[in-house]
């Protein structure tokens, strides 16, 4: 059990990668607070998969926008909990794939503050636990995006741009403060926010189908990028910080349409 | 035991990061052949370390930079061991701390040939063997180097980056022969080269010195590029390739200067 006796709070963890982080931070023994926005079933359904496989964890409400909500969950897992260790910002909503002419300032803004506000919001309110406890880790779940920077994706671009950056510049902040910082960043995971367009673009109904032509035997899954989160936060992974990792199976900055299988 | 039933191949394997690298891998359950060119002892130590603790080892001689060689130590391998399905591309030598006007032709091949070269060798050699195999993992050491490129160092500048480059293309080469291809970069490690270089640039004499004053309280050790390498290599990391992973402690394209005297208030 590599996590022992830490706590973590992951936004968005109620469903795709969130859940998957939530579920492998479980499973190697930290206590879990799983975030949600909107979706209180399935942050339920996510506690009750960890408490059946004899975990600990905990589903709560808050708008990662919202500064005030955050530091109340904050502050509700460390009454609950006794401390904070590791906070994963992934929480996040999809761009609006428009090329910013047509993109109205409103819809900017609503990218823009549900993933960079969002992640510096977990960040400023976790920092002072995690500084606390002789090790902190602060992981912000960024994009393949940001090593592409497609057309029709500026809203997204940017906010994932700027995740990055901010990662590894609180990482030399911190790093006499016992608090490691990393981004990671997903390759083409099938989560409901993506899966609608990988099935468009292929043709095919089922992950499995899809799975068959992709580079390593399969696209990447939640499992993959919550089992580097669980190796940066735990002692193997102890000095690595600043650093921006991609789990993108091979894929460089290239467009799914050079490596996804295509429709018939 | 995240390696159970691989065997591994860790060229520069008797000292520093490469010994740090066998015996992580050995301890999740790997096979390691430990290459050397000169350091038949320590290679020895290093097997008879790994077998100690009831791993399987073996150290066979070869230089990286003679493809004769790597063919003879890799036949020598499978002969042994039945497979290579991890290839780690570690061993290198230190490079001339000089400017590239007072670098002779012959000192600048003579670090390529080692470090890339010597890569693009045992990587060659074993790829067709790997791609019958049901997984490999293919993982080049390069260095800190490639984020900052100091000035005085460019026979080893141009080997690390030529390492970065070959193993960002090969992966996508390899990407549907079950073939895994990353770089791990090693932060300041404390090697004899390094703790040369630190007492000439800082005036701290001793391992202990430094780390004192290093992020997260001292420099990196083998192990913790160990523990990346087996991460990789294992099932957990089995859906990153491509990559190239600093492991560094919280420094970034900096040199030494900036963070080894110790934290400075953030205005500075």
């Amino acid at each position: 059990m590599r996590l022992e006796n830490r706590v973590a709070i992951v936004s968005g963890g109620s469903r795709g990668i969130g859940a998957g982080i939530a579920r492998c931070m479980a499973r190697e023994g930290a206590k879990v607070v799983v975030n949600y926005f909107k979706s209180p079933g399935p942050a339920a359904e996510v506690v009750a998969d960890i408490e059946v496989a004899g975990g600990t964890a905990v589903a709560m409400k808050a708008d990662v926008g919202d500064y005030g909500e955050v530091e109340s969950m904050v502050e509700e897992t460390v009454s609950r909990f006794g401390k904070l260790d590791i906070m994963v910002a992934n929480a996040g909503t999809k761009g609006h794939g428009k090329p910013l002419i047509e993109l109205t300032h409103d819809e900017f803004v609503y990218t823009i503050r549900n993933h960079l506000i969002g992640a510096f919001n977990c960040s400023r309110a976790a920092l002072p636990h995690l500084r606390n406890n002789g090790r902190g880790d602060l992981i912000l779940i960024s994009s393949r995006s940001t090593d592409m920077l497609m057309a029709n994706d500026s809203d997204y671009n940017a906010a994932k741009a700027a995740i990055d950056a901010l990662a590894k510049g609180v990482a030399k902040e911190e790093r006499y403060q016992g608090v490691r910082v990393n981004a990671v960043n997903p390759g083409l995971v099938p989560t409901d926010m993506a899966w609608g367009g990988i099935s468009r673009t292929t043709g095919k109904d089922t992950f499995e189908e899809v799975d068959k032509g992709m580079p390593l035997g399969r696209m990447v899954r939640s499992e993959d990028i919550g089992n580097l989160c669980v190796f940066l936060a735990s002692e193997e992974g102890s000095h690595i910080s600043g650093e921006v990792i991609y789990v993108r199976a091979a894929v460089g900055a290239e467009l799914p349409k050079y490596y996804l299988p295509q429709g018939e | 035991m995240r390696l159970e039933g691989r065997v591994a191949l860790v060229t520069g394997g008797s000292r520093g990061i490469g010994a740090g690298i066998a015996r992580c891998m050995a301890e999740e359950g790997a096979a390691v052949v430990v290459n050397y060119v000169q350091s038949e002892r320590l290679a020895n130590e290093v097997v008879e370390g790994i077998r100690g603790k009831g791993g399987r080892a073996m150290a066979v001689q070869a230089d990286v930079g003679n493809y004769g060689q790597v063919k003879s130590m890799v036949e020598q391998s499978i002969a042994e061991f039945g497979k290579v399905d991890i290839l780690v591309n570690n061993a290198g030598i230190a490079g001339p701390s000089e400017p590239m006007a007072d670098i002779s032709p012959d000192e600048f091949e003579a670090v390529i040939r080692n470090h890339l070269i010597g890569s693009y060798n045992c990587t060659y050699c074993l790829l067709h063997h790997m791609r019958g195999l049901e997984r490999g993992d293919v993982i080049f050491i390069s260095s800190r180097q490639t984020d900052f490129f100091p000035p005085n160092s460019s026979p080893y500048n141009a080997a690390k980056a030529g390492m970065d480059g070959l193993a960002k293309g090969l992966a996508k080469e390899e990407r549907y022969n079950g073939i895994r291809v990353n770089v791990v970069a090693p932060g300041l490690v404390p090697t004899d080269i390094l703790m040369e270089e630190l007492r000439a640039t800082t005036g701290k004499d001793s391992v202990e010195e430094v780390d004192k004053v290093m992020p997260f309280g001292r420099m990196m050790r083998p192990e913790d590029i160990g523990n990346l390498c087996t991460f990789l290599a294992s099932e957990q990391g089995s859906h990153i390739s491509g990559e190239v992973i600093y492991v560094r402690g919280g420094v970034g394209g900096e040199p030494p200067s900036f963070y080894v005297n110790g934290p400075k208030p953030y205005y500075s």
